[in-house]
């Protein structure tokens, strides 16, 4: 208890608590309708393309300086952040009628994206530990300016949310009655991957790929067990993934554990402990 | 496609074919269609599963863009108010949603973006699930309903839209007997009630035989467009579909008998 109470008065720790928990409220909340649209992939792919992102940056900082002489610093985040939307984009004005099915080219783009980004950090002449923290986050590594950001990106993404719910949910339930009542399907499409690019973008340079992978599926995956409306799964996911980001975080510093692998212990263990029930109850 | 009808200049014409060929990945399924529906008819479109009846309902919702050829509507696209009731078998059931939400959903083309719908809608809402004869299955969960009451929630929820014209595409599919009926006495009530113009998609010939003013049928690369009466005759039937067929009245309703 004492070794608890000695986590919440240090100040990196309530860092990271903050900011984990507002990641994971954010994506958990997303992660309903990227359940729902059986999308599930689609982080994963759009996760390595904001890794590669980052490492295209790093390497272009280092040709650029290398073959011309010239410091000229590519910032990670932005690169990351652009050719995430662009893929979110992509995904979703990706045809009905294209000759491969989403999910094929959702795997192309995952391989492809995860080897092109080991292959353009291996030829970075950046120190391999300062390319991997980049790459996947760190979530004990969260400092006050980056929960002011994620804190900044939850209000936006909230904001769009809140404002534009029944267009998204429309769409993603019923694309071709949303079009014939005359809603711009494709356009409110983008605007959801849109904000599902950016938060995962943004998000896994905090919290790391694995972290942000499993918000994005399990507490999603946990509140649509329960037998309740879709109300009910958002808020059930939201709680979900806080409860699992503040028991993780705390029993690793308890436990001396990863802390990563300890979130996603304690959201899968949430998630049987829930099929459990439902299935008895 | 042979014979094309060529009334796209009648009066009251709501939606107008011209030319339009209809495909995929740019090649055409359908081609040289020019028909018009008229307002406040019974329009049946009838042909077999993969003849492009679908595909012509979805050219008319605006949902496929035609290859060639122009859809017409009356007051512009702009104005046209449809009530679109899909194949039940392509509503997702994964959604957690209620009857209620999804007939609540008829009403989202009629409200500004970020606009979340209101009592009125509410209350319209309601109205449609009682009219379908469903008001007490409001807070049920859509996939837990059966069939029938699955249609009658997407007939609902097309009805939410204060539509112009309904466009429903095998809304009786999979449905015993009774539930086929009571779909059809659904839209005749409605049509007695309202005058709305309806655009009935089926493989079923003789469930239209009574119901329709006038059938659009598709067979192979035949099309034929015309009133009931014009269409269900024995040389025409053998015409499209190459059977010998009879055309009976058996207490008043037409029955196709081969």
């Amino acid at each position: 208890m004492s070794k608890l109470l000695e986590m919440f008065q240090q100040g990196f720790m309530i860092d990271v608590l903050a900011g984990t928990t507002i990641v994971a409220a954010l994506c958990s909340y997303l992660g309903v309708f990227i359940i729902l649209r059986r999308a599930v992939f689609v982080g994963a792919a759009l996760a390595q393309v904001s890794s590669l992102g980052v490492a295209l940056a790093l390497f272009a900082t280092g040709a650029i300086e290398r073959w011309w002489d010239v410091h000229l610093h590519i910032a990670p985040q932005p690169m990351a952040v652009a050719l995430t939307l662009a893929a979110a984009v992509a995904m979703a004005i990706q045809h009905k009628e294209a000759r491969l099915p989403r999910e094929t080219v959702v795997g192309i783009t995952y391989v492809a994206a995860s080897g092109l980004a080991i292959l353009v950090v291996a030829m970075s002449t950046h120190a391999e530990s300062e390319v991997l923290n980049l790459l996947f986050g760190n979530v004990l590594a969260i400092g006050r300016g980056e929960v002011a950001a994620l804190a900044v990106l939850a209000v936006a993404v909230g904001a769009v949310h809140w404002r534009f719910y029944k267009e998204f949910l429309f769409v993603s339930f019923d694309p071709d009655t949303a079009t014939a009542l005359g809603l711009p399907a494709r356009a409110w499409n983008v605007a959801l991957f849109l904000t599902i690019g950016l938060t995962i973008s943004l998000a896994i340079r905090a919290a790391g790929a694995l972290v942000v992978f499993d918000f994005l599926v399990l507490p999603a995956a946990t509140a649509l067990l329960l037998k309740g409306s879709l109300r009910v799964a958002f808020t059930g996911a939201v709680v979900a993934g806080v409860a699992s980001s503040v028991a993780g975080i705390s029993i690793s510093y308890l436990a001396d554990l990863p802390t990563g692998p300890t979130i996603v212990a304690v959201s899968t263990s949430l998630l049987v402990a829930v099929a459990v029930a439902m299935r008895n109850g | 496609m042979s014979r094309p009808s060529s009334d796209r200049d009648v009066p009251g014409t709501l939606i107008g074919f011209e030319d339009v060929a209809l495909g995929y990945r740019r090649r055409a399924v359908l081609s040289s269609l020019t028909f018009a529906v008229h307002e406040n008819e019974f329009f049946g479109i009838v042909g077999a599963n993969g003849s492009g009846k679908t595909t012509i309902l979805r050219a008319m919702l605006g949902i496929l863009v035609p290859l060639r050829g122009r859809i017409r509507y009356a007051g512009g696209a702009t104005r046209r108010r449809f009530g679109y009731v899909p194949q039940r078998a392509f509503v997702d059931e994964l959604f957690p949603l209620t009857a209620l939400d999804i007939v609540l959903m008829g009403r989202y083309g009629l409200l500004p973006a970020g606009r979340r719908p209101g009592e009125r809608d509410r209350r319209i809402a309601v109205e449609q699930l009682a009219h379908a004869g469903i008001g007490d299955l409001a807070a049920s969960r859509f996939r837990d309903l059966s069939g029938g009451q699955k249609q009658r929630v997407l007939f609902a929820r097309a009805l939410a839209s204060e539509p112009r014209v309904l466009l429903m595409d095998e809304p009786t599919d999979g449905m015993d007997l009774a539930g086929q009926q009571a779909i059809l006495d659904l839209i005749t009530r409605l049509r007695s009630e309202t005058g709305i113009t309806v655009v009935y998609v089926t493989h079923r010939l003789n469930e239209l035989a009574n119901f329709a003013d006038r059938l659009l049928l598709l067979h192979d690369d035949r099309l034929r467009v015309g009133t009931v009466g014009e269409l269900l005759t024995p040389a025409v039937l053998h015409e499209m579909y190459g059977v010998d067929a009879r055309v009976e009245r058996v207490a008043g309703r037409r029955v196709i008998v081969t």
